[in-house]
């Protein structure tokens, strides 16, 4: 088997935030029609398709894939918790670097505000003792043994969440959109959800999507010849590869919906 | 009035309710691993038969958090906030379960003992309790059994 690699030749987002009343699959279709666009394809030219979405619903991969069309092509569910999206994305790039497909496609969505509301209060079994906490939780473990071994202190998340809020105010399409630099001392100062971790150090609980057209990278060019990136894979990004890629990023972010 | 587990199988319930609950572990016949919850084949060297044990109910804290937003909105708990750690107990196994105090009562490596938190009432009226450990040094309700209260 010879591995080629994989591109990325299209993307397309819905805005996180909450959409109570727009179906799952209506958000995927409007993420991926964008992506078709941008790489200016079709669904006829995508040859397989990897739907992430973290709910065990049966079928809902092929439900999301029907809203752009019937072309028979193969459709995979993928859930993996909070790395869902990327192993979606991850699945398409091996299956274009296996040369099994030509173009692949990964399409992820999130509905958490269905998940809050139909959330059981606990699983079974073992479930049973162990579903006490949220996420955040788990990671508040994790932080305070860090505290411990290393002297980590509260600041530094603040700091590192700080961060993460100016970065995502960039992106257009990102739900939360401050007004303002936020601060380490304002993330500090938020409430508090676990010790130590607080309210805006956790990702908020919302519902978007987001779609890439994953071709080889001896199609990308033939695709989309403006695209963002062809990187080679599974080599490792070079700082080089990634200032190229950030003018597109840059460009691609300035994009209304 | 009696009580219950919350899922039967995970802890001991004794009748003496000053006596310290025991987790229902597995201890594996052929290289002596511990494991909580039971299984069935060793995770170390995959022998298929482990032996039932119970383990605990003391340990030493590894790592807690003190959790302020309960699990989605507050369907399970009554209490507003509540502490939760791992505790890793002599015989091997890092265990997560509730944990009795406040932010401030809570240091790694403070060593604690099971107790209980009772959940609810059922319809037939036993407590529906779940493990939960406690510090120690503040004076644990419980003790272990045929030992002094601390």
């Amino acid at each position: 088997m010879r591995i080629d690699g994989a591109a990325v030749a299209g993307i397309g987002m819905v805005r996180f935030g909450r959409y109570p009343d727009r179906p799952a699959a209506h958000l995927a279709r409007d993420a991926g029609l964008r992506a078709l666009r941008d790489a200016g394809i079709t669904l006829a030219d995508v040859d397989e398709a990897f739907i992430g979405y973290i709910q065990p619903a049966a079928m809902i991969g092929i439900k999301a894939m029907k809203e752009l069309g019937l072309t028979g092509l193969p459709v995979t569910h993928i859930e993996n918790a909070s790395a869902t999206g990327l192993v979606a994305f991850r699945e398409a790039a091996w299956a274009v670097a296996s040369g099994r497909a030509e173009i692949a496609m990964a399409l992820a969505f999130d509905k958490m505000t269905d998940m809050a509301r139909n959330a059981p209060s606990r699983g079974a079994g073992h479930d049973q003792l162990d579903s006490t906490i949220l996420p955040a939780a788990y990671f508040a473990l994790w932080a305070q043994r860090r505290m411990n071994d290393y002297g980590t202190r509260p600041e530094h998340f603040a700091a590192i969440a700080a961060k993460n809020w100016n970065q995502g105010a960039l992106n257009t399409l990102s739900h939360r959109q401050p007004d303002h630099t936020v601060t380490a001392e304002e993330v500090l100062a938020s409430q508090l959800v676990a010790e130590p971790l607080t309210a805006m150090m956790a990702c908020p609980a919302d519902d978007g999507a987001a779609c890439a057209i994953v071709p080889a990278p001896s199609g990308c060019a033939a695709i989309s010849p403006t695209a963002g990136w062809c990187a080679r894979w599974p080599r490792r990004c070079s700082p080089r590869s990634i200032r190229r890629a950030t003018p597109s990023w840059a460009r691609w972010w300035g994009r209304r919906p | 009035m009696s009580r219950v587990p919350i899922e039967a199988g995970y802890f001991t319930v004794p009748d003496d309710p000053t006596v310290a609950p025991r987790l229902l572990g597995s201890r594996c016949a052929s290289c002596g691993e511990a494991f909580f919850p039971r299984r069935q084949v060793c995770a170390r060297c995959l022998h298929d038969g482990c032996d039932d044990v119970e383990l605990g109910p003391r340990g030493r804290l590894w790592t807690w958090t003190y959790v302020h937003v309960p699990l989605f909105a507050k369907k399970d708990a009554k209490v507003a906030a509540y502490g939760v750690g791992q505790v890793d107990l002599p015989e091997g196994p890092r265990v997560q379960a509730l944990l009795l105090g406040g932010p401030d009562d809570f240091q790694i490596g403070m060593e604690m003992i099971l107790d209980f938190e009772t959940l609810r009432t059922d319809e037939d009226g036993n407590d529906v309790v779940i493990i939960r450990f406690s510090p120690l040094e503040a004076g644990a309700a419980l003790a272990e059994e045929g030992e002094e209260r601390p």
